[in-house]
């Protein structure tokens, strides 16, 4: 039976000028939130006439109006020092606000969650105190603050645990993974219902063996209930895969010795009936990285500091940057926020566009071999590479931040945002890859998975994460021993 | 002309190989060899279990390359017919479909 919670089971935690790596949260410890209320927009109907009855209507159809902002109330003890409520009233800047819930943890440890509901982007909508007196003594109380919240969302963090999945399909090691989904209400003709989390597609190398195999996609429709194998008949066999991702209704892969893109009918792959492109059209170098905002607007990092642009797979890609911006350094990868915001890394350097057309080096660029870049907000650039500190900048490269990992970490190999709360980080040590997670927009990582008495499945090294909610992700890399391939799913 | 496709043996290894339908027993040799590949002999089983694999292979309708993707769980099953130990399995497959592959592609492929 689960365990139904109280409201004793929830402890505030705020964190002034939002979650970020450089913002401690604040424990709330003398008080409570209010009640959650989050309207999901007023449900309208529209009739027509009743073809049956004259002098009835039945419903023609319905439209729902937008979701509103989640308001409560923050009520805490008033006392002799400095008001916080106050404070930050005055202030009027936005804040976080997390409700950490738990039965069995200490309240006091923000990481050590059993669930959490986080309000990003909180304002402060008005300020009440309790009575400023009382003329008799049974008018005595304590002396309370409370203040108006209204914040844009609610996210769930939960608990997480993580399985490996097609141990069978799997048979070389992953190098990339990507969800080609999105949430359906499977109202429409051809359409299936999804979380958004069904669609999932893994590539494995196929250079890992002498002579080595046709390096090949492994994909589920219904998040590994059935597994599908595709081989990239079009590849060399033995060829190297640099990167893979989702790119409208297709999954491109990216592979070395014969630079060249790949790609195929994501759908096609899942039937079984996948017939694969090969495509060289603009590719001067090795496309090494792909970062794709939408079925027409992918960026492809390669080797020699190139930067390309693919609309679409078949027209292949044309050169937003000869190197020029990287100094002809190798982009091991690309990534971005938007269709503007993209950026780019390789060793000793990091580049920037924010118009989705020029690059520039940054500033100045992390002394380290990078490996992996991310936005976590439009403004805040992370990476990491070779060693155990990730690098973060909001003033493309004029300052640099980093936050340091157990020296256990030889390697950094991916950071992801699922939000700019919840992130992952896929870290690789001596006897194999980790991952790490943070609720609180990188200020603290913790060693997932959250209960010890779990771990992530035994790997020799972890080389790609996908999010597809904050709660479920998976990941791919190399099985111990160095031969095989891993392919893993994390979920609450 | 309708074909069909036939075990012949060979050197002790079971060949699948395509004729025409109405292709007496005799000239089965000389139909067109689907697999598996001459290589198949670099594959580290004695030679008993060796043949045994090919007869298993044809039995289980694994005559080329294509025939080998999204069935790996049968693969898995002749293996164990085999008396191979589950840990040996995956690098077993491997090997087998990359010198299918290299037969039916060609190393040179892409």
């Amino acid at each position: 039976m689960a365990n139904v919670l109280t409201v004793g089971a929830n402890r505030i935690w705020l964190i002034e000028g939002k979650a970020g790596p450089a913002n401690e949260p604040q424990y709330i410890s003398m008080g409570a939130l209010g009640a959650l209320d989050w309207p999901q927009g007023d449900v309208t109907k529209f009739e027509r006439p009743s073809d049956l009855q004259y002098n009835q209507w039945i419903e023609a159809g319905s439209f729902q109006g937008s979701a509103d902002r989640v308001t409560s109330t923050l009520t805490t003890y008033e006392t002799i020092g400095r008001s916080t409520m106050l404070t930050l009233i005055r202030k009027k800047c936005a804040l976080d606000l997390q409700i950490h819930k738990g039965i069995c943890t200490d309240p006091r440890d923000f990481d050590g969650f059993e669930k959490v509901w986080i309000v990003p982007n909180v304002l402060l909508s008005s300020f009440a105190s309790a009575e400023q007196g009382a003329l008799e003594g049974e008018g005595q109380a304590a002396s309370t603050e409370e203040v108006g919240v209204s914040g844009t969302e609610i996210i769930e963090v939960l608990r997480m645990a993580y399985t490996e999945v097609a141990q069978t399909q799997v048979g070389e090691a992953v190098v990339a993974v990507d969800v080609c989904d999105s949430i359906n209400c499977g109202d429409c003709e051809g359409t299936t219902q999804s979380d958004g989390c069904q669609r999932v597609f893994a590539v494995t190398d196929g250079s890992s063996s002498s002579p080595g195999v046709l390096p090949q996609v492994v994909a589920t429709g219904n998040s590994f209930s059935t597994i599908v194998e595709s081989w990239i008949s079009t590849a060399a066999i033995g060829t190297v895969v640099n990167d893979a991702g989702c790119v409208g209704a297709n999954f491109v892969v990216l592979v070395g010795s014969t630079p060249a893109i790949h790609y195929a009918s994501s759908q096609d792959i899942i039937d079984g009936v996948a017939s694969w492109t090969k495509v060289t059209t603009g590719l001067t170098t090795e496309p090494l990285s792909i970062y794709n905002y939408s079925p027409l607007n992918s960026f492809i990092s390669g080797k020699s500091g190139y930067v390309y642009a693919m609309s679409n797979p078949a027209d292949g890609v044309t050169t937003l940057d000869a190197g020029v911006a990287a100094g002809a350094v190798d982009l091991e990868a690309i990534n971005g926020y938007d269709a503007e915001n993209v950026a780019a890394v390789g060793t000793n350097i990091a580049i920037y566009s924010r118009n989705g057309l020029t690059f520039s080096a940054m500033t100045t660029s992390p002394t380290a071999a990078l490996k992996t870049v991310a936005y976590r907000t439009i403004n805040e650039i992370w990476m990491g590479g070779t060693g155990a500190t990730v690098y973060y900048t909001s003033d493309y490269g004029a300052h640099w931040a980093t936050k340091s990992f157990p020296a256990a970490v030889t390697g950094v190999k991916r950071i992801v945002w699922a939000n700019s709360s919840v992130g992952f980080i896929l870290a690789n040590t001596a006897s194999g890859g980790r991952v790490y997670r943070t609720i609180n927009g990188g200020y603290s990582w913790y060693l997932a998975p959250e209960n010890a008495s779990l771990s992530v499945p035994t790997n020799s090294a972890l080389t790609d994460i996908v999010i597809c909610e904050p709660n479920k992700v998976f990941i791919g890399g190399t099985a111990q021993g160095g031969a095989d391939g891993i392919l893993i799913k994390g979920t609450d | 002309m309708q074909n069909k496709i036939v075990a012949v043996k060979e050197g002790g290894l079971i060949y699948a190989t395509l004729v025409e339908k109405d292709t007496p027993p005799k000239e089965y040799s000389s139909g067109i060899r689907l697999g598996p590949p001459d290589t198949i002999v670099e594959v580290k089983l004695t030679a008993g279990l060796l043949a045994k694999l090919t007869e298993l292979l044809f039995e289980f309708k694994f005559y080329s390359a294509p025939d080998f993707m999204n069935r790996k769980p049968e693969l898995f099953v002749i293996f164990q017919k085999l008396g191979i130990p589950t840990k040996d399995h995956k690098s077993l497959a491997k090997h087998i479909i990359s010198l299918y592959q290299q037969d039916y592609f060609g190393v040179n492929n892409g």
